[in-house]
């Protein structure tokens, strides 16, 4: 990378640190100024003290893990399943998925917070139950995505790979899931948002352990630093999950060119 | 179109002054807020003539109800409360004893438990309610409020036993039958209840099991309702679900074993001690107020803990609040706050690490200043309420 290119780059950073270091500023000054309680909504250097602590005696990130591993084996559990059923559903199953569809559709709209009960019902309490719900909401926008981009494939190229005599295993490797994979790393970002969400939400229920269990016991004991500390750790994992998924749709990017042979 | 960098430059410092603005003028709203503010919302209840507006003088500033008979009382507002602890308010409020004290209670809608002290300091209620760990914690984070009598406490005569703060049951084919029996089971490891520390839920058992003999640290906590604790027991996903008053019949008829009550911790009414609060400001500015309302729910609370009204007070409640309400909370029937309630509640709170030792005394919690002699424990047997 040329010096021009990280001088860029920097400017751009600061430029958008900027608003997020004039609204933790303002947030000092309000609260310092005693013009919102303290007792309600905290300092921020009292947030991020409060933050330090925790991270230093290891609750954090111990809660943070917890969390993030049941998150990790319900996305890859929904990627496994959501692509390959979708590729499954929209390339083999073509009739029979065009009659599944409405119900899946109904099953992706009902209320993931709604089923939190009969998750704990079927799964019992523990981490099964934690994976099964992250599965569940993580599953829809994969599938979805996998069938929408089956469907919006580019004939041409398609009929063209088919004439140069490509079987259907390959076309699947060399054509088809490369031409997908902006699509599918649409649905990954998706179920991974999403995903990290609810697991935040379900172990706010029926949990002894995870980063949601964590707020709700800092949130009992009344200590807003925390409170709003474990808001924006959550937060800032959220946005590193997205960074992470669009480093890797940038690398599989690199891939679907060379397989292709040519950019779109 | 491709925007120029100095265009870029100034729809940048446009937002950033948008922003800056915005929050100056959010800032200016608040400041010129007077106290106690947040309450118009339910303002549509009360007076809203010129008499209205001489009346709410008379009671420093305060909005005022008019009685039928032409009676101006001051306004105090109240979180609707939607469980079984809603009974002081409702026969408070049914019965007339909030109106004979003095004072009118104005309920401002159901809220969370997150906005519970946010919506005291604002002013959308005067009045509030909490365990006084849960007050300890607030006001160590530099809350202004202060407790100005009780609200539960625990029955401990064996005659108002169906009435106590918590009660513990497990399944029907459980091997647990007492609290001595937890000393073997799952081989003296882990023991499943819901809740979540640091609350009743939590002390509560601890102490519970110290009295015991058994250690406190065998204990899991897992979150969960009352409600969904009996469906878990169920489910063999905890190992004794701890309830309150209103899942005790719910409890009773779905066969679980009762194994004991939250009387069990030995600590007598501390077990059930729940607290009112005001704000320190309210509480300087409308002393006399604060004391009609503290008289009013009183009585009422006595009222509620006699044997012959027990029934009536868990329709009402019932009524009020949509639940099947068989059994009530068990209440303060004396305006006096008493010291050693509150100090269990403290010394778990620094136990846990959640306070440092002396950190909060009972006096920082409490005001004692609405305790009415006449008002203790009152032979409420002649009332015709």
């Amino acid at each position: 990378m040329s010096m021009g290119k990280t001088l860029e780059n920097l400017q751009k950073l600061a430029f958008g640190a900027i608003p997020i270091l004039a609204f933790f500023a303002l947030w000092q000054a309000v609260t310092a100024l005693g013009i919102l309680p303290s007792s309600i909504i905290p300092q921020p250097s009292r947030v991020f003290t409060a933050l330090v602590n925790a991270f230093a005696q290891g609750d954090l990130l111990r809660y943070a893990a917890i969390s993030v591993v049941n998150v990790l084996a319900g996305l890859a559990l929904s990627i496994f399943f959501g692509i390959s059923v979708g590729l499954l559903a929209g390339i083999y199953l073509k009739r029979f998925s065009r009659y599944l569809l409405p119900f899946l559709r109904v099953c992706e709209k009902l209320n993931p917070f709604a089923l939190l009960p009969i998750f704990v019902l079927i799964f019992g309490i523990g981490r099964v139950e934690k994976i099964a719900v992250v599965f569940w909401v993580s599953v829809w926008p994969l599938l979805f995505s996998t069938i929408d981009g089956l469907v919006n494939l580019d004939v041409d190229t398609l009929r063209s790979a088919r004439s140069m005599g490509a079987k259907r295993l390959v076309l699947l490797r060399k054509v088809i899931v490369p031409m997908m994979t902006p699509t599918i790393f649409s649905g990954i970002k998706s179920s991974a948002q999403v995903a990290f969400f609810m697991i935040i939400a379900s172990e706010m229920m029926a949990s002894s352990t995870g980063l949601g269990w964590y707020y709700m016991k800092v949130k009992t004991a009344y200590q807003p630093p925390l409170m709003y500390g474990i808001v924006l750790f959550i937060t800032a994992m959220a946005i590193l999950v997205n960074l992470l998924f669009t480093l890797i749709e940038k690398r599989f990017s690199k891939w679907r060119v060379q397989s292709l042979g040519t950019a779109e | 179109m491709a925007l120029t960098k100095k265009t870029r430059n100034y729809i940048f410092i446009a937002i950033v002054a948008v922003v800056a603005i915005a929050v100056a003028a959010a800032v200016f709203v608040n400041l010129s807020k007077p106290a106690g503010s947040g309450a118009n919302q339910t303002a549509s209840s009360t007076d809203a003539s010129e008499d209205s507006a001489q009346a709410a003088n008379d009671f420093g500033g305060l909005e005022t109800y008019t009685l039928e008979d032409g009676t101006v009382l001051p306004v105090v507002h109240a979180w609707t409360h939607p469980g079984s602890d809603a009974s002081p308010y409702v026969i408070g409020d049914e019965l007339g004893f909030f109106h004979d004290a003095g004072v009118h209670v104005e309920f401002t809608g159901v809220i969370d438990y997150d906005q519970y002290l946010p919506s005291v300091l604002d002013g959308t209620n005067d009045v509030g309610d909490a365990h006084p760990n849960q007050l300890a914690t607030y006001i160590k984070e530099g809350a202004p409020v202060k407790a100005v009598c009780r609200m539960d406490i625990d029955a401990v005569d064996p005659a108002n036993a169906t009435h106590r703060h918590m009660r513990y049951y497990v399944r029907a084919d459980s091997p647990i039958k007492t609290w001595a029996d937890l000393a073997d089971y799952n081989n003296g490891g882990e023991i499943i209840i819901n809740g979540h520390d640091p609350s009743c839920t939590s002390f509560v058992p601890n102490t519970i099991f110290e009295k015991n003999g058994l250690d406190r640290e065998r204990i899991t906590y897992i979150y969960f309702g009352d409600a969904e604790a009996l469906q878990a027991l169920d489910l063999g996903d905890i190992d004794i679900a701890q309830v309150h008053p209103a899942y005790y019949d719910l409890a009773d008829k779905g066969g679980y074993r009762l194994i004991g009550d939250s009387v069990d911790s030995g600590v007598g009414a501390a077990s059930g001690t729940a607290l009112y609060f005001f704000t320190e400001e309210f509480i300087a500015a409308h002393p006399d107020v604060v004391q009609s309302f503290v008289n009013g729910i009183t009585l009422a609370q006595a009222w509620i803990d006699e044997p012959k009204n027990w029934e009536e007070a868990a329709r009402l409640t019932g009524e009020a609040t949509g639940l099947d309400v068989v059994y009530t909370h068990y209440f303060s029937g004396s305006t006096e706050i008493i010291d050693e309630d509150i100090q269990f509640w403290i010394d778990e709170l620094e136990r846990g690490g959640y306070l440092k030792e002396d950190e909060l005394t009972v006096d920082d919690l409490v005001t004692k200043q609405f305790y009415n002699p006449e008002i203790d424990w009152p032979d409420l047997s002649k009332s015709t309420k």
